[in-house]
């Protein structure tokens, strides 16, 4: 087993017995105690890099095909955010999340509406770099996604931004990168 | 050859499932059929286009559902014990179609099938390829290849 492997494994661990403490498999809004708010922004801080507003890098982040993203670079898996915007299940991947957070009245600076999915938000994920904000109604957990779990889309004609397909939890693979490009 | 085989070859005999949808009764050919499944929710899937219901897993695979009332032009039906997912092949293509219910399989010769009456430029009309007066009752024939045009089946292809 590799180190990597190794790590992962304790990290998941770790992360289970969080899970477990709190009792959480599905929380919304109102029942979300603040110890599992603590730990998305815990998980949220260690795993992704985080670029505070005025240090973010000016130049656009053009963001390559997703499938290159995650497949060629040797991925094979990669961590996402499980929540749900409307009556849609989503993932979307972590590395493009700098923070989760719940919403109220200061979150109207950039809005970013998934045209498929709408529905009353409740949480804001965050986007790296600033590129952006994602309205979410739930949050229910952070967990790892294998490729090979991923019917990835060849031909993206319609809602490119839809990368794939998770086919267990049966639903959507979001890259919000390239909703940002399609949108600016 | 004797007789019997003969006529068989003059006038196949083909065997028909059939389903209920809206109040009539429509057949697909048994041979596309895969399998008939209960109903089990069907996942929705943003940015799909309006005649894709969803998805479901089948044994690991993801299977769309056809939202086959809104390709026959009818209401929304609501879900029933009676409610069915019907597995179909269609070339390369294994898709589910939502049905009222399955009620049998019957047995049709060739000659017994008519040609579906004009209906103008009525789209549903052009995945009929049949009709046929069983017990009294008229029995729709699908076309199920033509239930999608081709770009629809690609895209469906790239869902």
């Amino acid at each position: 087993m590799s180190t990597l492997e190794t790590e992962l494994e304790i990290s998941l661990d770790e992360r289970l017995v969080c899970y477990e403490e709190a009792n959480l498999n599905t929380v919304s809004e109102t029942t979300l105690p603040s110890v599992f708010t603590d730990y998305l922004d815990l998980l949220l801080e260690k795993g992704t890099e985080l670029y505070p507003y005025d240090l973010a890098p000016a130049e656009s982040i053009l963001p390559e095909l997703s499938r290159v993203q995650y497949i060629d670079k040797g991925l094979s898996q990669f961590e996402c955010v499980y929540c749900r915007i409307g009556r849609h299940d989503l993932l979307i991947p972590l590395d493009s999340i700098q923070r989760i957070e719940k919403l109220d009245a200061h979150h109207e600076r950039y809005r970013l509406n998934i045209p498929e999915c709408e529905g009353e938000s409740h949480f804001i994920l965050q986007m790296m770099r600033n590129q952006g904000n994602i309205y979410v109604h739930s949050v229910a957990k952070i967990l790892w996604v294998q490729s090979e779990d991923i019917l990835w889309r060849d031909r993206q004609a319609r809602a490119p931004w839809f990368v794939g397909t998770h086919k267990l939890l049966l639903c959507r693979l979001f890259d919000p990168n390239l909703l940002v490009v399609e949108i600016s | 050859m004797n007789m019997l085989a003969q006529k068989n070859v003059e006038d196949p005999i083909l065997q028909w499932v059939t389903f209920r949808l809206g109040g009539e009764t429509y057949g697909v050919n048994v041979m596309q059929v895969q399998e008939v499944l209960r109903y089990t929710d069907v996942a929705s899937v943003p940015g799909a286009p309006t005649y894709v219901l969803g998805i479901i897993n089948l044994r690991g695979n993801v299977v769309t559902v056809m939202d086959t009332r809104q390709r026959f032009s009818l209401d929304h039906g609501e879900i029933t014990d009676s409610t069915r997912i019907v597995i179909v092949e269609t070339g390369e293509h294994t898709v589910g179609i939502l049905v009222d219910s399955v009620a049998e399989v019957v047995y049709l010769k060739q000659s017994e099938v008519e040609n579906p009456p004009s209906t103008g430029h009525d789209e549903s009309a052009r995945f009929i390829q049949g009709v046929c007066n069983k017990n009294d009752e008229l029995l729709i024939l699908v076309d199920l290849e033509k239930l999608l045009t081709g770009e629809e089946w690609s895209e469906l292809e790239s869902l």
